[in-house]
């Protein structure tokens, strides 16, 4: 099994390179832990304490050693608009960006057809040169791992693919840009019901079009980002 | 700019729009504020019953500090106001005279506390640096009166080493009828009621007229074999000053002071049990043994009759200085709510205070919790409020930024939102909360709770602890 190209977001996050999409893309989708290192690097009037109080009554925050297979959602951060999405892509650097509805498609078409890779991310990182995780993050990613295939047993996920073990399903609706949508932003992936009830998923090639995407937030939507190297 | 301490009122004002002192009528020297921040003060208080000769080992202290540049080169003094100058001016024209100086004067009933102390800064003392003494000599007979003892330490609940002065020979003396035990209850006293916490403070038992006491060889031979003893009779025919190294000094004196507790405890009248007391309490305890006048003055003139030599009468100075030596290798962040419930964390003087003593002890970075950049580094004033834009209570970015040497205090109104992710990592014996108040408490491992009129030295006091647990 190939070992996976990996590297590290600014908040010590991997992001795993997807040649359909010439791009990394984070390994999960962005979760409030990463999203704190944001709030506290820029604090802002905008992003505020206030601001994420309310972030957290839509969603509320998990440790990781308290993720289970029925809360594991709350490590994600969600109910973000696309736009304050984008000023965090920002802040991760150049050649971040919330990717495209295509750009997405195009990497989950991929990736739903490569094997589920146990401990992926603790492999790669296991080279030499390779960067290491803050004990926080590899808990954090151990504990999903954990719970994860219980969540896949508890929905019948029986042939389960490296997509799923980034949880481009059974994780959050995904924020994606697209000129041909009405409201430009749309929603990519799949949401255990327990976390929102729905019947979207990926495989039907179709986002979820929210009303107002840009002032309206929505506690299961949340996103990943790609990352171009410059 | 740091906070400054006035050393008449014991709190800080604005010494930029005036160095009058706003609640005592003396003005505060200009070279103690514009140094503050370089020559750090070092707190003293001289406890003693009367006759035990504290004011003359006081002589005898500043004579010896005259002529430190004779041990070691660069070394001088230097007093900070006239008060200063004339105390000091009388006490050596007392000894050159070759009389014991005088008594201290008992406070004027009229006069508030705490008393006007002596200001000098002692320069380039070797690894220490050069200091600033804030020294307050209370009057013997003050310990003898519980309610004046309590005003005056009470007052003086900023000096951290005390010089504990006792004459053996005199409290052995039946009709004196006094204990070590009793001079430390009439510190203590001084003490209670004002939620002051003892840890971290040092006290240093200085046997006063050690030439008068049946001391075992290897003390007496220590304290009779001073390399420094003539450094106050300078002639032709007195010995060389040797050299002396400080780390070794301190170390011979730790010797001594190790053969002393146990004199202490086997021969000193409750001196088991004024040892039990002051350790019990956290206090830094050492000893030492001093000869002011290296002789007893005459019976009936109370003058001496040959030149004063001066044995070990440094040492309690340098227990003082060594004692307070910060440790710079330590590093120790204050982490400071700012949400916008935190006001209570700035309200008083909790964190200026706790900045204060951990100055002391390493190098103090403040932080907002919810803020990587920090809000003060050390030597810069610690903030005084919150920023105007609250932040999020998340220590996570911080820590992650934070070397695993350092040990970190956080003063919080409210939970702390992802304080949870840590409770197995070994920030758990790195990290110390006080929340203000009982609410929103964890089960955090290292938490207290402040009410206002605690003494901030009990966190401190663990905080520093910290550095020492094995993670």
């Amino acid at each position: 099994m190939a070992i996976l190209d990996i590297k590290l977001d600014p908040t010590g996050f991997p992001v795993v390179w997807v040649q359909s999409i010439n791009a990394y893309l984070h390994w999960l989708p962005v979760t409030k832990i990463q999203f704190e290192f944001f709030l506290c690097a820029e604090p802002s009037a905008q992003f505020d304490a206030q601001w994420y109080d309310d972030i957290l009554q839509l969603n509320t925050r998990v440790s990781p050693q308290d993720i289970t297979a029925a809360n594991y959602w709350s490590a994600f951060l969600s109910g973000i608009l696309p736009g304050e999405a984008g000023q965090f892509a920002r802040w991760c650097g150049l050649g971040y960006a919330i990717p495209s509805l295509d750009e997405w498609r195009k990497a989950y078409t991929f990736l739903k057809t490569q094997p589920v890779q146990p401990q992926a991310i603790s492999n790669a990182l296991n080279q030499p040169g390779a960067p290491r995780l803050s004990d926080r993050t590899q808990r954090l990613i151990n504990q999903l791992e954990t719970v994860q295939h219980r969540a896949w047993r508890d929905v019948d996920f029986n042939a389960p693919n490296q997509a799923d073990q980034m949880f481009m399903r059974l994780g959050v609706l995904e924020w994606v840009e697209s000129t041909e949508l009405l409201n430009r932003w749309g929603g990519m992936g799949q949401t255990h019901q327990r976390f929102h009830g729905g019947f979207f998923t990926p495989d039907h090639g179709q986002p979820s079009r929210p009303h107002d995407p840009e002032n309206m937030r929505l506690h299961h939507y949340g996103f990943r980002l790609l990352w171009r190297p410059t | 700019m740091v906070r400054v301490i006035c050393p008449f009122c014991l709190k800080t004002h604005d010494f930029e729009a005036s160095l009058a002192c706003p609640e005592k009528p003396y003005s505060v020297p200009r070279p103690y504020v514009r140094d503050y921040d370089k020559i750090r003060p070092l707190w003293l208080l001289t406890v003693g019953f009367p006759q035990h000769g504290k004011t003359t080992y006081l002589a005898a202290l500043t004579l010896m500090l005259r002529n430190l540049a004779d041990v070691w080169p660069g070394v001088f003094y230097r007093a900070l106001d006239n008060h200063t100058t004339e105390e000091i001016r009388k006490i050596y024209r007392d000894a050159t005279e070759g009389k014991p100086s005088g008594k201290t004067p008992l406070p004027d009933e009229r006069q508030d506390l705490p008393p006007r102390p002596l200001l000098f800064n002692v320069h380039n003392l070797p690894e220490a640096g050069s200091r600033c003494l804030i020294m307050y000599d209370v009057a013997g007979q003050v310990y003898n009166n519980q309610e004046v003892v309590q005003n005056y330490v009470a007052a003086l609940r900023q000096v951290t080493t005390i010089w504990f002065l006792v004459s053996l020979t005199d409290l052995e003396d039946k009709q004196n009828d006094k204990s070590i035990v009793e001079l430390f209850n009439a510190y203590l006293s001084g003490m209670e009621g004002l939620n002051t916490g003892l840890q971290e403070r040092n006290l240093i038992v200085v046997y006063t007229k050690a030439d008068e006491v049946q001391f075992p060889p290897a003390i007496f031979n220590y304290i009779g074999s001073d390399p420094l003893q003539w450094l106050t009779v300078r002639d032709s025919d007195t010995p060389q000053i040797p050299e002396v190294s400080f780390p070794e000094y301190v170390a011979q004196m730790r010797s001594v002071s190790d053969k002393l507790r146990e004199y202490t405890q086997r021969r000193v009248k409750e001196g088991s049990a004024f040892i039990t007391m002051v350790e019990e309490m956290g206090m830094n305890l050492v000893f030492c043994g001093v000869s002011a006048l290296g002789q007893s003055p005459d019976n009936k003139s109370g003058r001496l009759q040959e030149n004063a030599t001066r044995n070990r009468v440094l040492d309690p100075f340098l227990w003082a200085v060594a004692l307070d030596m910060p440790t710079t290798s330590r590093t120790i962040s204050l982490i400071l709510d700012a949400s916008p419930t935190s006001q209570p964390v700035y309200e008083g003087t909790l964190v200026a205070t706790m900045t204060d003593i951990l100055d002391n002890h390493g190098e103090v970075t403040t932080y907002y919790l919810g803020q990587q950049m920090a809000a003060s580094i050390p030597g810069q004033l610690p903030p005084s409020s919150a920023p105007i834009t609250g932040r999020t209570r998340l220590i996570g970015p911080i820590l992650q930024t934070t070397s695993p040497l350092t040990r970190l205090l956080v003063v919080v109104a409210g939970p702390i939102l992802d304080l949870e992710d840590f409770y197995d990592s070994p920030w758990r014996n790195r990290l110390m909360i006080v929340s203000m108040g009982e609410e929103n408490l964890s089960s955090w491992p290292h938490q207290f709770i402040y009410r206002p009129g605690m003494d901030v030295r009990i966190f401190t006091t663990r905080l520093l602890s910290l550095f020492e647990e094995k993670i």
